[in-house]
């Protein structure tokens, strides 16, 4: 499991730097129309191909990578804060605003993710940023339930109750002994989650309804895959091939750090 | 067990009420006048305060809110704005597509997800244990869309055996129904396999295999009674999603099913449709969440004691 995760941690260190590097490393501008040479067979110049367009399909991959990711991240990275801040209030405070936070947020889980996305997109309409608020609020009741778990837990233990009682304040407690605590969770989670975010962020683009042509991002890239498969297949390949291997690793990554953090959770890893 | 039937039916409720609440504030949420937007951006001024009269959207909130959810509970979603056909018709008209690919997946799902699973626990540590859990694992990680353009690559372009694209026949379900199973059939394997190797190790089993029961008997009869329980849960939970799923997978085959329907919907800024689609899917899932709570605590009676 532990050479899992390290393989793991390598492939979606790889696929970052390509990212940050794809100005650099990209052979063609990921946005640049060769009509004369569309549907290329992969060659030397065109490893992967070039698509309807004539757009050279490594370097739309490598520019793509950075949409993805960046989605990823900063929607787990939003939902996070979010979800972490409810989290925390509903356990440290209970009574109605913890019934009416969970409440809430038992709302949004009851609502099938993609479904969820699709009804921000409608209110906040497409694009890259609206993909990532829509990934994120997907997110947030997944943080929220947990933080609040981990919380209430952390909140019975004899040093935050003695905390407590010398009249630490909320803030204190919160952020000196209740959220240190949670955090190995929280790191599991964030990980896992960054898979989810990347598998439904593509999703949305693919339905055409996340980020919008002619900008690159693998979901995008492959709702042209109906299309390209029958001519080059290679470039209805490739995306859904990264896609994989990238949510693939977060998801080996993410066990393995849970096992790594926190032994106890290798007894009740279930799925 | 009255009493947890009850508790989970009201859940089950209050969540219908929420999502009818989201729904509804969805038209209301959107920068723009609402009568303006379900009428489309093409009509004229007279026909927008037709619409905003005849939807009742000059009323206070609250009022239009009850006439959505009265309307919504004897069946009336409105009219479609690209087709002008009822809503409702229109879904229940597509919703048989979504339905056949959503239970022909689930069934693909549990047959091949528990068999595998059990395939695996009995060969802990084994190279058949690893293999099967590597192939789970792929299942779950593989974009549904971007599986269904791989199978229709292999499948109908390359080896011409099954129809790409549409629904005219039963053999168009095969391929959408492969594509959407697949990632519920590699969570259900992950978890019959750690629900079984949990029981594998009980006393009662080593009690069974004391009093001179066969190995299959033990298995079958024992074993795998006590580990379904769990997995029967994380069953319901999947075939709500699939019906939800079913978006992603109609638009690869091009499918006329409920999910294509709601995305046209969303991209024709068909307001009306998007709101009855999605309170149509959104309450299909939690009515078949909350049915599987139930039957969860019919089978194991420990369910309805906890919490």
């Amino acid at each position: 499991m532990r050479k899992a995760a390290f393989a793991s941690a390598l492939v979606i260190g790889v696929i970052a730097a390509l990212a940050l590097l794809a100005p650099a490393i990209a052979p063609f501008d990921p946005l640049e129309q060769h009509l004369e040479n569309n549907y290329a067979r992969p060659s030397l110049e065109h490893p992967f191909g070039t698509d309807d367009l004539g757009r050279d399909v490594w370097s739309r991959l490598l520019f793509g990578a950075r949409v993805s990711l960046g989605i990823a991240f900063a929607s787990v990275g939003l939902a996070l804060v979010v979800g972490t801040g409810v989290g925390l209030l509903s356990a440290y405070y209970g009574g109605l605003a913890d019934a009416a936070l969970m409440r809430l947020m038992d709302v949004l889980l009851a609502f099938p993710g993609i479904l969820l996305g699709i009804a921000v997109v409608v209110v906040l309409g497409n694009g890259v940023e609206n993909t990532a608020i829509a990934v994120a609020v997907m997110s947030t009741p997944t943080f929220a339930r947990l933080v609040r778990g981990s919380a209430l837990s952390i909140l019975e233990r004899d040093h935050v109750v003695a905390a407590r009682a010398l009249g630490a304040s909320a803030a204190r407690v919160i952020f000196g002994q209740v959220l240190p605590n949670a955090l190995t969770p929280i790191v599991v989670a964030s990980t896992l989650q960054l898979g989810t975010a990347i598998l439904i962020a593509s999703g949305l683009s693919f339905l055409g309804l996340g980020v919008q042509p002619p900008y690159p991002e693998w979901g995008a890239m492959l709702s042209k895959g109906r299309e390209l498969v029958r001519s080059t297949p290679v470039a209805a390949i490739a995306p859904g091939a990264f896609l994989t291997l990238l949510v693939l690793s977060f998801s080996l990554l993410g066990d393995g750090l849970r096992d790594f953090l926190d032994p106890r959770e290798r007894a009740r890893d279930v799925v | 067990m009255l009493r947890y039937l009850a508790r989970r039916l009201l859940e089950a409720l209050l969540a219908l009420l929420f999502t009818s609440v989201l729904v509804f504030s969805l038209i209301h949420l959107i920068p723009g006048d609402p009568a303006r937007l379900v009428a489309g951006l093409e009509a004229g001024p007279e026909v927008v305060e037709r619409i905003r009269s005849d939807l009742g959207l000059d009323r206070p909130l609250p009022i239009q809110y009850g006439s959505f959810l009265g309307g919504a509970l004897r069946g009336e979603l409105g009219t479609s704005i690209r087709t002008g056909l009822p809503v409702l018709r229109e879904i229940l008209d597509r919703f048989p597509y979504t339905l056949g690919i959503a239970l022909g997946a689930i069934v693909l799902a549990v047959v091949t997800g528990i068999g595998t699973g059990i395939f695996a626990a009995m060969r802990h540590n084994r190279v058949g244990d690893a293999l099967t859990m590597v192939a789970a694992l792929l299942a779950v990680s593989t974009p549904s869309y971007w599986l269904g353009l791989m199978l229709m690559l292999l499948f109908s372009l390359s080896l011409g055996l099954l129809p790409s694209i549409g629904i005219a026949s039963p053999a168009h379900y095969v391929l959408p129904i492969l594509t959407l199973g697949a990632q519920s059939g590699g969570i259900i394997s992950r978890m019959t396999r750690a629900a079984m190797l949990d029981v594998l190790g009980q006393d009662f089993l080593r009690a069974a295999r004391a009093r001179g029961e066969t190995e299959r008997s033990v298995i079958l009869r024992h074993a795998l009674g006590n580990a379904l329980i769990p997995v029967l849960s994380i069953v319901g939970l999947r075939f709500g999603n699939l019906i939800a799923g079913a978006v992603l997978v109609e638009s690869v085959f091009a499918i006329p099913g409920v999910g294509r329907l709601l995305v046209d919907a969303v991209l024709w800024r068909d307001y009306p449709m998007i709101q009855g689609t999605m309170l149509f899917v959104a309450a299909l899932f939690i009515l078949v969440n909350a049915g599987t709570d139930v039957l969860y605590a019919v089978v194991d009676p420990r369910i309805r004691g906890s919490k």
